[in-house]
C-alpha cells in the first residue's frame, strides 16, 4: 500500500469522525482532564518528596510526556484496529478486508485510524517542551537525534505492543483484560524504571521492550546511570522500535494466515 | 478453458472449545480443546467464462463456505481450487484485483460518508485508470438508477438501495469474476428486482462471469441457467435450472384471501390443497396463461381480497432432488449437532 493510499483511508476515517463533531469533542475534553490531573497528582507528589529515585520534577516530566506521547502516537494506529478485530471476526467484517487487493495490516489501520487521541498529543507535547527546556540536558545533536528518534521508533514500540496483544486476543480469547493490563503496564515506563524490582526491569526491557520508549533514552539524556542493564543501551531505541514493529506486523500476518486455515 | 476449477473441494471449521465460568480465558487457552466440522464435503466442478451460476442450498449448507475459499478468504482443507488460472489462498491479494465480491449482510461502503467517498477510495484501492472509472460508475449509475443516492451517507440509505450501492461499487475496477453471497437477502421484491435486471445486464453485455450464493430459487430462474445444489456440505446437484424445473413439476401453489368464506369452490383447471375458510391454497399449472384463468373465473364469482403466489421453496427442491437419487434426506437435527464433529485434545 502506498503512502498516499494509506492517507486516503486516514481521510476518509477523520471525515467520518467528524460527522459526530460534538462527541468527538466532548471525548477528547474528557481524557484531557483525565491526564492533567494524572500530572497534577505527580506534580504535588513531587512537591512533597522532591524526587523520586533521584529524579527531579522536570526529569520525571520528560519521562512522563515520552510516555504519552509516544503511546499517543502508537495507539492512533494501532488501537482501534487491534482492539476491534475480534469483533470483526466474528460479524464478518474481516472478510471485506481481505478480499481487497490491499495489505489487511495497512488496509485495517488506515480504516480504523483513531484521532481521539489529539488531546494526549497536545498535552503530551505541552509538558514535554516545558521538560526538555528546564531539565538539565546537554543539547548535542547527537541529543537532538535521540530525542527525534525515540518518539517516532517509541510510538513503533507502543504501536507493537498493541499489535502483539490484539493477535493475541484474536487468536486465543475474547480478552479485554489483555488491553487493560497493558493499558496499567504502560504505566510503569512514566517512571524511573530503578523504582522497580529486577523482574519488572527484566520484562519491561527483553520481553515487552516499553522501556526503549521512555526510560532508556531519557536516562541519556539527562546523564543518568544505568540500573540493572547499563546506560548506553538506550541508544538501541532507533532500532528497537522499528524491529520489535516488524516482528508485530509479521505475527499479526501469521495470525490472519492461521484464521484463512482455521476458518474464524 | 475453466474460469474456475474446483476438484473435491473439502473445508474443516477447527473450533477451540471455549470454557466458561471462572478464570475460563486462561483454561481455554491451556486445555485446548478443538472441534472439527465439516461444512464442505468433497465438491468439483467447473465454471466457463460469461457462466451465471447459482449456488443454492438451505442454511448451512456451507454456501458461505465455498465463496470464502474460492475468494481466497479461507485456504482449503482438502481439495484444489483453481480460479483465473492460481490458487486463490495462494495469491489472494492478485486474485482480488481481478474477482469482485459483495456479501448480502455485510457492507463494503464507508458509513457515515456519501457513496461516492467509497467509490473514489475504490478506484484508488483497485488503481483503475480515470476515463475506465468513469465511464464504469456512469454505466452502473444508470442501470441501477443510483442518481442522487451516491451523494447521501450510506447510513441514510435503505437497505435496497444500499445493496445497489454495493453492487455497483463491486463492479468498478471491471472484475472478470462477480461473486455474490446472499445479494438479495432481506430486500422487498422490488429492490430484488432490480438487482436481478442488472445482473442479467452485467452478466450479458460484459460477459462477467456471476456466481451467487441464494436460498431463494428465485434469484437463480431470473439470472442464471445453471445451477449447482448443496446441502450438508455436498452436492447433489450440477445442470441446467431447465431441467430441475422439470423434475419440481409443473405446478404452483397460488393462494387467495377471499373477503368472505365463498364456500367450497371448483375450478377446472386447479387442485384444492388446503382449505381454512376465507383462505384457500390451490396448484395451478405454471403458465401465466393458466394462472390468470383460474384466477379470473374466481374473482368474477368471489371478492377476493389478496392473492399470493409461492415458488417450490429450496427444501422443495432437496427433497425432490434426494428422492431422484433414491436416497432419503437427512434428518435435519443431525445438521445442528456436532455430529461430523470429534474432540481432540491436544
Ligand atoms: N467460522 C466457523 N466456525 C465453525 N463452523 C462454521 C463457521 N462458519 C460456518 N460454520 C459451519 O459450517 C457450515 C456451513 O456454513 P456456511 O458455509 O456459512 O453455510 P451457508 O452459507 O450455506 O448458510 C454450517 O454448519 C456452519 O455452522
Ligand atoms: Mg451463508
Amino acid at each position: 500500500m502506498t503512502p498516499a493510499l494509506f492517507w486516503h483511508h486516514v481521510r476518509l476515517r477523520l471525515r467520518e469522525r467528524m460527522e459526530y463533531r460534538g462527541a468527538f469533542l466532548l471525548g477528547l475534553l474528557a481524557q484531557g482532564i483525565g491526564y492533567a490531573a494524572e500530572i497534577a497528582v505527580i506534580w504535588l507528589l513531587l512537591h512533597r518528596f522532591e524526587a523520586i529515585a533521584g529524579w527531579m520534577w522536570p526529569e520525571i516530566a520528560l519521562l512522563y510526556s515520552l510516555s504519552v506521547l509516544t503511546y499517543a502516537i502508537g495507539a492512533a494506529f494501532t488501537y482501534s484496529p487491534m482492539t476491534e478485530l475480534e469483533q470483526m471476526v466474528q460479524r464478518g467484517t474481516l472478510e471485506t478486508v481481505l478480499v481487497k487487493p490491499t495489505d489487511p495490516f495497512w488496509t485495517l489501520i488506515g480504516q480504523r485510524f483513531n484521532v481521539g487521541y489529539l488531546s494526549h498529543l497536545l498535552l503530551a507535547g505541552t509538558v514535554m517542551t516545558w521538560a526538555i527546556a528546564t531539565a538539565p540536558i546537554d543539547w548535542t545533536p547527537a541529543s537532538v537525534g535521540l530525542l527525534v528518534a525515540t518518539v517516532a521508533s517509541g510510538s513503533m514500540i507502543q504501536a507493537a505492543v498493541l499489535t502483539l496483544i490484539g493477535t493475541w486476543a484474536f487468536r486465543f480469547t475474547r480478552s479485554w483484560t489483555l488491553f487493560a493490563i497493558n493499558g496499567q503496564a504502560s504505566r510503569f515506563i512514566r517512571f524511573p524504571i530503578g523504582i522497580f524490582g529486577i523482574i519488572p526491569q527484566i520484562l519491561l526491557t527483553l520481553v515487552i521492550p516499553l522501556a526503549f520508549a521512555t526510560y532508556y533514552p531519557a536516562a541519556i539524556l539527562i546523564s543518568e546511570d544505568g540500573q540493572l542493564f547499563p546506560g548506553w543501551i538506550g541508544w538501541l531505541t532507533p532500532v528497537v522500535g522499528p524491529v520489535f514493529m516488524w516482528v508485530a506486523y509479521r505475527t499479526w500476518t501469521r495470525g490472519i494466515d492461521r484464521y484463512q486455515g482455521a476458518g474464524g | 478453458m475453466s474460469i474456475i476449477t474446483v476438484s473435491h473441494l473439502g473445508k474443516d471449521y477447527r473450533q477451540i472449545r471455549r470454557i466458561d465460568g471462572r478464570f475460563g480465558a486462561v483454561r481455554t487457552l491451556f486445555t485446548r480443546q478443538s472441534m472439527t466440522r465439516t461444512a464442505v464435503d468433497d465438491i468439483s466442478f467447473s465454471i466457463e467464462p460469461g457462466e451465471a451460476v447459482g449456488y443454492i442450498g438451505p442454511n448451512g449448507a456451507g454456501k458461505s463456505t465455498t465463496i470464502k475459499m474460492l475468494t481466497g478468504i479461507l485456504v482449503p482443507t482438502r481439495g484444489a481450487v483453481e480460479v483465473l488460472g492460481v490458487e486463490p489462498h495462494r495469491h489472494r491479494r492478485r486474485n482480488a484485483s481481478r474477482i469482485g465480491v459483495v456479501f448480502g449482510q455485510r457492507s463494503q461502503l464507508w458509513w457515515d460518508l456519501p457513496v461516492i467517498e467509497s467509490f473514489e477510495l475504490h478506484r484508488h484501492v483497485y488503481d483503475i485508470p480515470p476515463e475506465r472509472y468513469r465511464a464504469m460508475r456512469d454505466r452502473c449509475t444508470e442501470l441501477l438508477g443510483l442518481g442522487d443516492l451516491l451523494q447521501s451517507p450510506v447510513r441514510q440509505l435503505s437497505l435496497g438501495q444500499r445493496m445497489r450501492c454495493e453492487l455497483a461499487m463491486a463492479l468498478l475496477h471491471q472484475p472478470e469474476i462477480l461473486f455474490l453471497d446472499e445479494p438479495t437477502i432481506g430486500l422487498d421484491i422490488e429492490a430484488k428486482d432490480r438487482i436481478r435486471d442488472f445482473l442479467r445486464t452485467v452478466n450479458r453485455e460484459q460477459g462477467t462471469t456471476i456466481i451467487l450464493t441464494t436460498h431463494d430459487l428465485a434469484d437463480i430462474e431470473e439470472i442464471c441457467p445453471r445451477i449447482i445444489v448443496i446441502n450438508r456440505g455436498g452436492l447433489i446437484y450440477d445442470g441446467a435450472i431447465q431441467s430441475l424445473k422439470a423434475q419440481l413439476g409443473s405446478q404452483r401453489q397460488v393462494t387467495i384471501d377471499f373477503e368472505d368464506d365463498p364456500g367450497p369452490i371448483t375450478i377446472s383447471q386447479a387442485t384444492l390443497l388446503s382449505d381454512q375458510g376465507r383462505r384457500k391454497t390451490f396448484a395451478v399449472e405454471r403458465s401465466v396463461e393458466s394462472t390468470l384463468a383460474v384466477l379470473s373465473s374466481i374473482a368474477s364469482s368471489h371478492p377476493v381480497q389478496d392473492v399470493s403466489f409461492a415458488e417450490p421453496a429450496i427444501e422443495d427442491v432437496i427433497r425432490t432432488l434426494y428422492a431422484g437419487l433414491g436416497k432419503a434426506v437427512p434428518e435435519s437435527d443431525e445438521l445442528d449437532r456436532w455430529s461430523r464433529g470429534r474432540v481432540v485434545t491436544q
